[in-house]
């Protein structure tokens, strides 16, 4: 065809440049904490990271980090087991907003949540003002189990979802036919349900511990209350405050990301040894009901106290202390004000500041990141050759690689002397850093979008006479645009909530809502911080809920 | 405007998908490509469309080259200006009805009359008042008449029909196979389609071409297929066939004869020359209008099939009688 003769260079062209662009954006800042971390005071030092490592403080800071992932994998069991189980057998599961209700808590930035557990938990906090009698629980909660517990709540639903898919394919015909070829209840367990179960959960279980280990929010808020470093915080505290060394830095974020390199490595071998495909063409039937009786009742009770300790109370938390006119005065009518919202929006008030500039930031990297992440997704298309598969990879990196740790390395290279473009300590570094972090995103949803464009409707296309940029105008775009929608708003949202990277890069004397509010709970007027917190869940919230609706009216969906 | 093909060939990495291959398409005929999954008749239809590239040999229609290997022609798929009716139909989900037909006018910059010339094509498939819809709020016959208003709306110089009655379930499939005859003959186009359903091929063609592992057994008109067929396969793929022993020893130079079960009779035939078999009644199966009986005639290897007007109990042993002039002798390929 000569349609592909002249299109083979270009489409070849164009990965090369994909590969070059996404090398200097991810694996070269990745490489860098590598190099940087054996490469001292001007010589190569491969023992450098292990001596560092050695330090006794960081061994116990890693123990620190995986005995809390296991800890937080058990937790998030404990609760998304029974859920997924409550929801694939019982009626609960039928109604449709708890679905979404439930992604509620790992919407939350986890420093938001954080800090809304510990308002509430602390001394004279809204426990001790609601329930005087529970205040001795305090100092309990403020120790390690306690940290689980909040982290366990924010990562759950990431495994409950795994679970649930899982168990509702199993729940129908594969369960039904072990049962009519005279498998008791117990074999069908052993030999069906549990094998079944447990890739999934495997899955989730990884994932869950990838996540707890990169996480930041809840260490740098919760784990530094109740000293309990772990590599994250770690990592920031060597960068941030005095002394600052570097050098530990990227020892452990190299750690850190080999660690969760390691893991990814793993779960993708496993998934493509150990899951099997439970998904056939047919919907499948879902299994007949078990409701009513006690059984049902012990669900409903479960729903409900994991909704309010995992939605409930931190929210309440954070929305009390934002609306309190003054902070010893307590819970009580006469006490609420919404003195910190008039004060946080009015024009020239830092709050307003930090917002929009959140705003503008979030909007500029949004728009770059749907750009890239869309080129790149029309370039992986299939991943049949090498090319297509390694921008895919890179695209992807982000996802697995600690927030924390892209973002070392970001400043490692853009900080460094041989750095030609001055980027470092502006705007456009942040807006960086956003598009980076958050690339994988739109490359995920506009990749799921391409897949879902049969071959044919290009053939039938190309057969009706439209050249191929025609058809990218007329049949492609059209088709990818609610991938590219949703992969801007979540970009968007994110971007607008996120902490670590406007922590660490922000250029001097500019704040986001996030590191507002941060400065506000640690050191100023908890009620303006979580006056902020509200604003910038609330609006991000908005959005999510405009676009889903407009999305939803597309009409050939329906 | 005839389209020629000439010598052309195509591989997937190991595996030969049609060996080098003519074919003549007459202008206003129907043409049928018939065989089994991966006999290669998909992969022809393709190359056809411009939507794979053979490996060897020349496409050209009515004195247009559109591929040739030989002197590195190559029409993309674009602008063969041919018509095509998916399998899956292939309608684009987020274009209306209206759109989806008018996107080869568009693309052929003809959009003067285009509202006229699409829903003239619409009226022609009865869904002028749907032109509005979008594809999901069709049910799956519409669908097909929209995909086939799509691919003669162009007014193309052939329409290609890659198994269009396939998505579609029995009832559906019979209907719709009138209904698209009518309109490829009312209008009158120059057909090739692709089907591995005999029925289709035998009702709808001017000539079927019979293809099996990527090579051309035999092509004709529907009643040579069937009443000459050059290969064993063709034989037993289109209609019933029942198979002789062959006769003598000396005579296994690739040869072998069979008959239609039509043509076993009950009683000799009147100024034919017939043979007589003894047989016993397997099997007699009520079909409505007609009973089908299975027998084993005594010295042959094959089981054969006649048919009856009356119950024949099994167990029954009969004499069966052969016109010698409807034993048809099939060479043996050496390919098979």
């Amino acid at each position: 065809m000569i349609k592909s003769l002249t299109l083979k260079p270009i489409r070849g062209l164009s990965i090369l440049l994909a590969l070059l662009v996404l090398a200097g954006l991810i694996v070269v800042p990745l490489a860098e904490i590598f190099i940087q971390s054996v490469y001292r005071d001007g010589e190569l030092q491969w023992a450098a990271p292990f001596r560092t490592i050695a330090d006794s403080d960081s061994a116990k800071v890693m123990l620190n980090t995986v005995w809390l992932g296991l800890c937080v994998i058990a937790g998030t069991t404990l609760l998304a087991l029974p859920l997924a189980w409550i929801m694939a057998n019982t009626a609960i599961g039928r109604s449709r907003w708890l679905d979404i209700v439930l992604l509620i808590p790992f919407m939350t930035p986890p420093y938001i949540g954080s800090m809304g557990w510990i308002l509430f938990m602390q001394k004279n906090g809204y426990l001790a003002q609601l329930l005087p009698g529970l205040s001795g629980l305090t100092p309990a909660f403020f120790s390690f189990a306690g940290m689980v517990a909040i982290m366990s709540l924010h990562l759950f639903p990431f495994l409950y979802l795994l679970l649930r898919g899982a168990l509702e394919r199993i729940g129908g015909s594969l369960e039904e036919a072990g049962a009519v070829m005279g498998a008791t209840p117990l074999y069908r367990f052993r030999r069906i349900i549990v094998p079944l179960l447990l890739s999934s959960f495997g899955m989730g279980a990884m994932l869950v511990f990838v996540k707890t280990i990169a996480e930041f929010g809840t260490p740098a808020t919760f784990g530094r209350q109740i000293g309990y470093d772990v590599m994250t915080s770690e990592i920031h505290r060597y960068i941030s405050s005095w002394p600052i060394s570097f050098g530990s830095a990227t020892s452990l974020s190299s750690l850190l990301l080999t660690a969760c390199l390691l893991m990814w490595y793993m779960q993708s071998v496993l998934s493509r040894r150990f899951t099997y495909s439970l998904v056939g063409g047919k919907g499948s039937r879902r299994a007949s009901l078990r409701s009513g009786g006690p059984v049902l009742g012990i669900s409903l009770v479960f729903v409900a106290l994991l909704l309010l300790f995992s939605i409930g109370i931190p929210y309440f938390s954070i929305i009390a202390a934002s609306t309190m006119k003054l902070r010893g005065a307590g819970l009580s009518w006469d006490n609420l004000t919404l003195d910190a919202y008039r004060e946080l929006l009015r024009w020239g008030n830092p709050g307003m500041k930090a917002l929009m500039s959140s705003i503008w930031l979030s909007l500029a990297a949004s728009t770059v990141a749907v750009v890239l992440g869309t080129w790149c997704a029309l370039l992986i298309r299939r991943s049949n050759t090498a090319g297509q598969r390694a921008v895919d990879l890179i695209s992807l990196m982000p996802n697995t690689v600690p927030g924390i740790v892209m973002v070392v390395g970001l400043i490692l290279l853009w900080n460094s002397p041989w750095m030609p473009i001055p980027l470092y300590n502006t705007y456009g570094m942040v807006i960086l850093t956003y598009v980076i972090l958050f690339l994988p995103y739109t490359v995920q949803y506009v990749k799921s979008a391409a897949g879902q464009i049969d071959g044919s409707l290009m053939q039938a296309g190309q057969v009706f006479g439209g050249r191929p940029l025609y058809l990218l105008r007329r049949i492609t775009l059209p088709l990818i645009l609610p991938g590219m929608l949703a992969g801007w708003m979540m970009t968007f949202t994110i971007s607008a909530r996120e902490l670590v990277a406007s922590l660490l890069i922000l250029p001097p004397s500019v704040q986001t809502s996030a590191t507002f509010i941060f400065a506000q709970f640690e050191q100023g007027e908890v009620s303006l911080g979580m006056a902020m917190a509200v604003v910038s869940v609330g609006f991000t919230t908005l959005i999510l809920i405009i676009m889903e609706s407009l999305g939803s009216r597309r009409k050939w969906n329906g | 405007m005839d389209l020629h093909i000439q010598k052309l060939s195509k591989t997937f990495g190991q595996t030969v998908a049609l060996h080098p291959t003519d074919l003549l398409v007459r202008s206003g005929t129907f043409t049928t490509l018939l065989g089994p999954s991966g006999c290669g008749k998909t992969t022809l239809l393709r190359m056809i469309a411009g939507l794979e590239t053979p490996d060897t040999g020349a496409i050209s229609i009515g004195g247009d080259t559109l591929y040739d290997a030989g002197r590195k022609r190559d029409t993309p798929a674009h602008k063969r200006g041919f018509g095509m009716v998916f399998q899956d139909f292939a309608l684009w989900p987020h274009m209306t009805v209206f759109e989806n037909v008018a996107f080869g006018l568009r693309t052929a910059c003809r959009t003067r009359d285009l509202r006229e010339n699409v829903m003239k094509a619409l009226d022609k498939v009865r869904l002028a008042p749907m032109a509005d819809r979008y594809p999901h709020q069709l049910s799956g016959g519409q669908q097909q008449r929209v995909a086939f208003a799509r691919a003669v709306a162009v007014q193309p110089r052939l329409v290609l029909f890659d198994e269009p009655l396939s998505a579609l379930d029995a009832s559906l499939r019979e209907e719709m196979r009138v209904e698209m005859l009518s309109l490829v003959r009312d209008l009158g186009l120059t057909a090739l389609y692709v089907t591995h359903d005999q029925t289709e091929a035998m009702s709808m063609s001017d000539e079927i071409v019979v293809m099996q592992t990527g090579r051309v057994l035999q092509a004709g008109t529907p009643e040579e297929i069937y009443d000459r067929p050059a290969d064993p396969f063709v034989a037993r793929f289109i209609g019933r066939s029942n198979w002789l022993a062959p006769r003598g020893a000396s005579d296994g130079q690739g040869e072998t004869a069979m008959f239609r079960p039509e043509h076993l009779r009950w009683e000799p035939v009147n100024g034919a020359k017939c043979a007589s078999y003894e047989a016993e009644v397997l099997q007699s199966s009520y079909m409505g209008d007609r009973y089908e009986v299975h027998l084993q005639a005594d010295g042959q290897p094959d089981r054969w099939t006649a048919y009856s007007a009356s119950r024949i109990p099994p167990g029954n042993r009969i004499t069966v009688y052969l016109p010698e002039n409807r034993i048809r002798v099939v060479k043996l390929h050496h390919s098979n």
